[in-house]
């Protein structure tokens, strides 16, 4: 028997700070896109970064973004937390830092793809778009 | 190097996972869940207890499925499908469709357990979403 019950708000800030990475999704003119992305969360705002693509077009046609984050081990046991917000681009230079730093720090691993990227583009910010959303609604489902 | 999957690769990602994100437009925002789901016939089968997205599909028809195959941050793989929303409603269609699905999930969803505990549950929808458009991107 499988039984699926709502978490509680405890259980899915927990998962969105332990997390890394999560899905985000956007929609333009009753058009859903789905992608994965790296995120930091520190309790009140997520982070993340992209290149200008068609993620940002999509944002800057509909800032509400659906940002969802799960741990599952099998399809009988998983929890998912979806957290609703307005992306908001970050682009004064202490912000952008910052929260470039937290999303480094929580995914160590995308150093080298960052470093790659830097060359050129990062000093000109333009070509990465970095992102806070605030969530007005977070909630999330689990197996019990 | 992130590079861009052929169709064939695509497909082949789509065909041999279980896990999808389903994104979806609930009242003109996106909405994104996890479902498990299996790839029929250039289709992505899958079924739910009514619901919000369920409402919102049934609203806005048009969806995506995004598939990963995530072994780390460096080397990955991850498809996008768009597709189109449709419920499965006549009884032999219906019937095919959850034997496909049960065989997959055998213990798969409180959709089952709940209608095994309460008659009065509401019945699972079964739908498909109808794949138009593929694209994928790799890593290493």
């Amino acid at each position: 028997m499988l039984e699926v019950k709502e978490m509680s708000q405890g259980e899915t800030l927990a998962l969105l700070l332990r997390g890394k990475l999560g899905h985000l999704g956007c929609s333009r003119d009753g058009h859903p896109y789905v992608v994965p992305m790296n995120y930091a969360y520190d309790a009140e705002c997520l982070y993340f970064f992209t290149t200008e693509g068609t993620k940002t077009e999509y944002m800057a046609a509909n800032h509400e973004v659906c940002f969802q984050v799960e741990e599952i081990a099998d399809a009988t046991r998983w929890s998912s937390v979806m957290a609703l917000g307005r992306a908001e681009r970050v682009t004064k230079p202490e912000e952008t830092e910052r929260a470039m730093r937290l999303i480094v720090e929580r995914n160590p691993d995308l150093t080298p793809a960052l470093n790659e990227t830097k060359i050129g583009a990062w000093k000109r910010l333009n070509h990465i778009a970095i992102y806070r959303v605030r969530p007005h609604s977070i909630h999330g489902r689990k197996t019990a | 190097m992130i590079e861009r999957m052929s169709k064939e690769e695509s497909h082949a990602l789509l065909g041999s996972q279980r896990l999808a994100r389903l994104g979806c437009v609930a009242e003109g925002e996106p909405y994104v869940v996890p479902i498990n789901y299996v790839f029929d016939d250039g289709c992505a089968l899958s079924h739910s207890l009514p619901g919000r997205k369920i409402n919102a599909m049934r609203e806005s028809p048009r969806v995506c499925l995004q598939v990963d195959e995530v072994a780390d941050q460096l080397h990955w793989k991850s498809v996008l499908a768009f597709g189109t929303f449709e419920e499965v409603s006549s009884p032999d269609e219906r019937a095919r469709a959850f034997n496909l699905l049960l065989s997959l999930f055998p213990r798969l969803t409180p959709v089952e357990s709940r209608i095994a505990e309460d008659a009065a549950a509401p019945p699972p929808i079964v739908y498909r979403i109808r794949i138009d458009r593929v694209t994928g991107i790799r890593e290493g």
